[in-house]
């Protein structure tokens, strides 16, 4: 397998991408893979040769998942506005388990109602405001017209 | 880096003074459950990268890869110059040729950047 140079003076002219299920598909008009439906012009895969390949080729931008807590002391992986959120969530899951053990209907009644008082906030917190609150969009800003020289 | 960063130690004696005596372990596992539903809202944007190969129309993107992706918005190709150029996405996601995915996973290798 070998590294090649790309040769794409303007990828945007003859590339897509699209998604299905779990995989991305990168396609390219550019270049001939010897059928009547691969020939130049047609969508097709990248043709450079056998076993070639592009080193760092393709970048993709996405929304992500945070990163998986696996020790106790380990940082979390999400914004600061986010944290009381994750906090929340935490204490009605655990609330919720704890009203369920609970051998006094009395008690688990108390832990139930604050569980769904938790689950409210933290619902508040990531599902209402949560872009609104981790974006770092703001301040003044001006507007460039389009030339049309 | 942020002024105050959480651990999980912080979260855990947060969740002791509501529920005394849940376990480390128990309180680790209900975060990564809450990052896996925060996860499935638009607030964390990452970027990675991986080799373009010939002939090769499938990259997998599945959870068990070194990213975890929930919503693509972009994708961007290396030109001659070393730029990378923003390419369209292809609406009916449809071309004839068939071609077989179900080597990918082995086959791709996504970065972070």
């Amino acid at each position: 397998m070998a590294a090649v140079s790309s040769e794409y003076k303007d990828p945007s002219d003859n590339f897509v991408w699209w998604i299905e299920g779990d995989r991305i598909a990168v396609a390219t008009s550019k270049g001939n893979a010897g059928t009547s439906e691969t020939n130049e012009g047609k969508l097709k895969p990248v043709q450079l040769g056998s076993g070639n390949t592009i080193t760092d080729g393709v970048i993709i931008s996405y929304y992500a998942e945070p990163d998986k807590l696996t020790s106790i002391t380990g940082t979390i992986d999400i914004d600061n506005s986010l944290q009381p959120g994750l906090i929340d969530y935490v204490k009605a899951k655990a609330l919720m388990d704890a009203a369920a053990s609970s051998t006094e209907p009395a008690l688990a009644q108390i832990k139930m109602a604050s569980a769904q008082q938790c689950m409210a906030n933290y619902k508040e917190c990531v599902r209402r405001y949560g872009m609104k609150k981790t974006d770092k969009v703001g301040g003044t800003r001006g507007v460039v017209p389009t030339s049309l020289i | 880096m942020a002024a105050i960063e959480f651990t999980g130690k912080e979260i855990y004696s947060r969740v002791l003074q509501a529920v005394p005596g849940v376990s480390e372990n128990y309180v680790i596992n209900l975060i990564n459950e809450a990052l896996i539903d925060m996860g499935r809202y638009p607030n964390q944007i990452e970027n990675a990268k991986t080799d373009l190969k010939h002939n090769q129309l499938w990259y997998a993107l599945d959870d068990d890869e070194g990213i975890t992706v929930n919503k693509v918005f972009r994708c961007t190709i290396l030109n001659s110059s070393g730029e990378y150029i923003k390419i369209p996405r292809l609406s009916n996601g449809e071309i004839k040729q068939f071609y077989n995915e179900s080597s990918t996973s082995s086959n791709t290798a996504w970065t972070e950047v």
